[in-house]
């Protein structure tokens, strides 16, 4: 956890913003993440901390608009807050170049005696090849630390690349805030591990005037646990960000992000009549159906997991849009075997008479109709 | 002359008394009655312009199991074949049925027909089918559209459909541990095409 921004909140879209030239977009998400940690800052006692903080973007063609809220309760019992809005935008390619230009503006501060502000623009060349790219890039602003402002010139170059199913980044940035320079030489590296994703980063100060000296790095292990919640542990040491104000310190962290993204199009319905589901629980939840398609011997055979359904229908384009009820097999499948055409399938399934639902394993998108459907892509 | 009253029919029908069912697809015969004769204009009129009609009848078929309104349903039939249409020609005269059909559906989620062009150049006697599908998937996930049909377009020379496959799933899961949508793609492309390079 880095003073009032837990590290953990942002690792795996840090990195992999850092690790490709991004071309933002359309499309809204958030993300909740809730967790404890146990940092040292330098030359202050270790306290634990309990952090919760949330961010949401929303992406035009080639506009993003991001913020970020955070805050921590340290064991002293003070509070911690920091907030972020930041909005880039990328220029068009030219050929394999292309320009982003963006800005941040950001606030923080510790029980009543710490403040810290800052507003900062960016611009960057991106160029990207076959499997790697580089940027050469210019931030300049003014942070503030409670006393006036201070000038922020920042220079920096990068690299990435793609080794197999790790991607690799490299960067060196110059900075001057005020009378503090410090240059710093740093990478990431991101291990996909099975479900898992492990983030490194590393990084040396090399040379500072004011800004302390030193090497540091962090992990952040990323396990999905079911849907759009992950648990993220998280630890390292970190340097001195004299542009935000954070003081340089350790930390270990371990928490639950939940994150969610819009379909793109078109845009979902309005809620309908609730129409509850009485599941094998005895409860109100929907249970959402998870489907898997299987070749055996030239039959592509579609079944369905359905726990404690009593039945389940499929309906789709394979049964010309009409309820087709499958054959209830083992431990909760329900099986279908019939010719899938190659393509694009879309279809639903429903369980006991309850509402026709995208099964999981499907892309669910709505459709024009005011509904939701799954898409399948059959080879 | 067929071909224009078709057309026309396809304009007027909605303003029109219920018409005679037409011949054809007996499947059609569960269109409300209002709708159907301008259903089987469209699908005529893609049955002669060479257009795969088997879409175009299910996305009909869909609607009424909805109980979707008429004319809700002569749009998405309607849209749908303007999409089948600038996607066969973005494909070429050879794309088959289902590359149709795919692209059709990446054009509705937001690709561009160029992307469809420069997909069939690159992978020209593959099936373009996953493809078209990951490419439709990424953008329904919420990566950007130019970012999708940049890497998919980027894996087509040397990806294989499993690999394809394999390349929507590890974006779909950086997706759900946070990972910007954009970015997922991006980095998920370069580490599958810089791993499709080093296969023998």
């Amino acid at each position: 956890m880095r003073t009032a921004v837990p590290v953990s909140l942002f690792g795996t879209a840090c990195v992999l913003t850092v690790a490709a030239p991004l071309n933002a977009q359309t499309r809204a998400a958030a993300g909740l993440d809730l967790g404890m940690s146990h940092v040292t800052y330098d030359d202050f006692l270790p306290s634990l901390a309990a952090f919760a903080a949330a961010d949401g973007s929303l992406t035009t063609r080639r506009t993003d608009v991001t913020a970020r809220g955070a805050a921590v309760r340290y064991e002293s019992g003070r509070d911690a807050f920091q907030a972020d809005l930041s909005a880039s935008h990328l220029a068009p390619a030219r050929g394999r170049t292309r320009v982003e230009a963006s800005a941040t503006t950001g606030a923080s501060w510790y029980a009543d005696f710490a403040r810290f502000a800052h507003a900062l623009g960016r611009a960057r060349l991106l160029r990207a090849g076959r499997g790697r790219g580089g940027w050469l890039g210019v931030t300049l602003g003014s942070t503030s630390y409670g006393d006036g402002w201070r000038p922020v010139a920042r220079y920096a170059a990068g690299a990435w690349s793609a080794l197999g199913p790790a991607a690799l980044d490299a960067s060196f940035t110059a900075s001057s805030v005020g009378d503090t320079a410090y240059s710093d030489l740093e990478g990431t590296l991101r291990l996909p591990l099975g479900p898992a994703a492990l983030d490194l980063w590393a990084g040396a100060r090399m040379w500072s005037q004011g800004a302390g000296h030193g090497v540091y790095g962090e992990a952040t292990l990323a396990l999905p646990l079911h849907g759009g919640l992950a648990a993220i542990v998280s630890g390292g040491r970190y340097p001195t960000d004299p542009v935000r104000g954070t003081i340089a310190g350790r930390y270990l962290s371990a928490g639950l992000r939940v994150s969610g993204v819009t379909p793109l199009r078109p845009a979902p319905p309005p809620p309908g009549p609730a129409r509850p589901h009485y599941g094998s629980n005895g409860g109100f939840a929907v249970p959402v159906p998870a489907v898997e398609v299987t070749l055996a011997a030239g039959v592509r055979t579609l079944r369905v997991h359905a726990i404690g359904a009593r039945t389940v229908e499929l309906v789709g384009d394979i049964t010309d849009w009409l309820p087709l009820p499958l054959m209830p097999g083992d431990s909760d499948r329900w099986e279908l075997a019939l010719p899938l055409p190659s393509g694009v399938r879309r279809f639903a399934v429903r369980v006991d008479g309850g509402p026709w639902l995208a099964p999981a394993g499907t892309r669910r998108v709505f459709d024009e109709f005011g509904s939701e459907v799954g898409l399948l892509i059959v080879p | 002359m067929t071909r224009v009253l078709l057309l026309a029919l396809a304009v007027l029908a909605p303003c029109a008394a219920p018409l005679r069912a037409q011949a054809g697809d007996p499947r059609l015969a569960r269109l409300d009655p209002a709708v159907r004769p301008v259903i089987v204009a469209l699908v005529d009129s893609a049955r002669a312009a060479g257009l795969p009609t088997e879409p175009l009848v299910q996305r009909a078929l869909e609607g009424t199991s909805k109980r979707a309104a008429g004319d809700r349903v002569v749009a998405a039939v309607r849209r749908l074949a303007r999409d089948l249409g600038t996607a066969r020609s973005a494909l070429g005269p050879a794309a088959t049925g289902p590359e149709i059909d795919a692209g059709a559906a990446a054009l509705y989620a937001g690709a561009r027909s160029g992307d469809l062009t420069a997909l069939r150049a690159r992978r020209p006697r593959q099936s373009l089918v996953v493809p078209l599908g990951v490419l439709a998937d990424l953008v329904a996930t919420g990566v950007p559209a130019d970012t999708a049909a940049a890497a998919v377009l980027a894996l087509a020379a040397t990806t294989a459909d499993d690999d394809y496959l394999a390349f929507r799933r590890n974006v779909e899961r950086d997706i759900a541990l946070g990972a910007p949508p954009a970015a997922a793609a991006a980095v998920r492309s370069t580490a599958a095409t810089a791993d499709a390079i080093r296969k023998p």
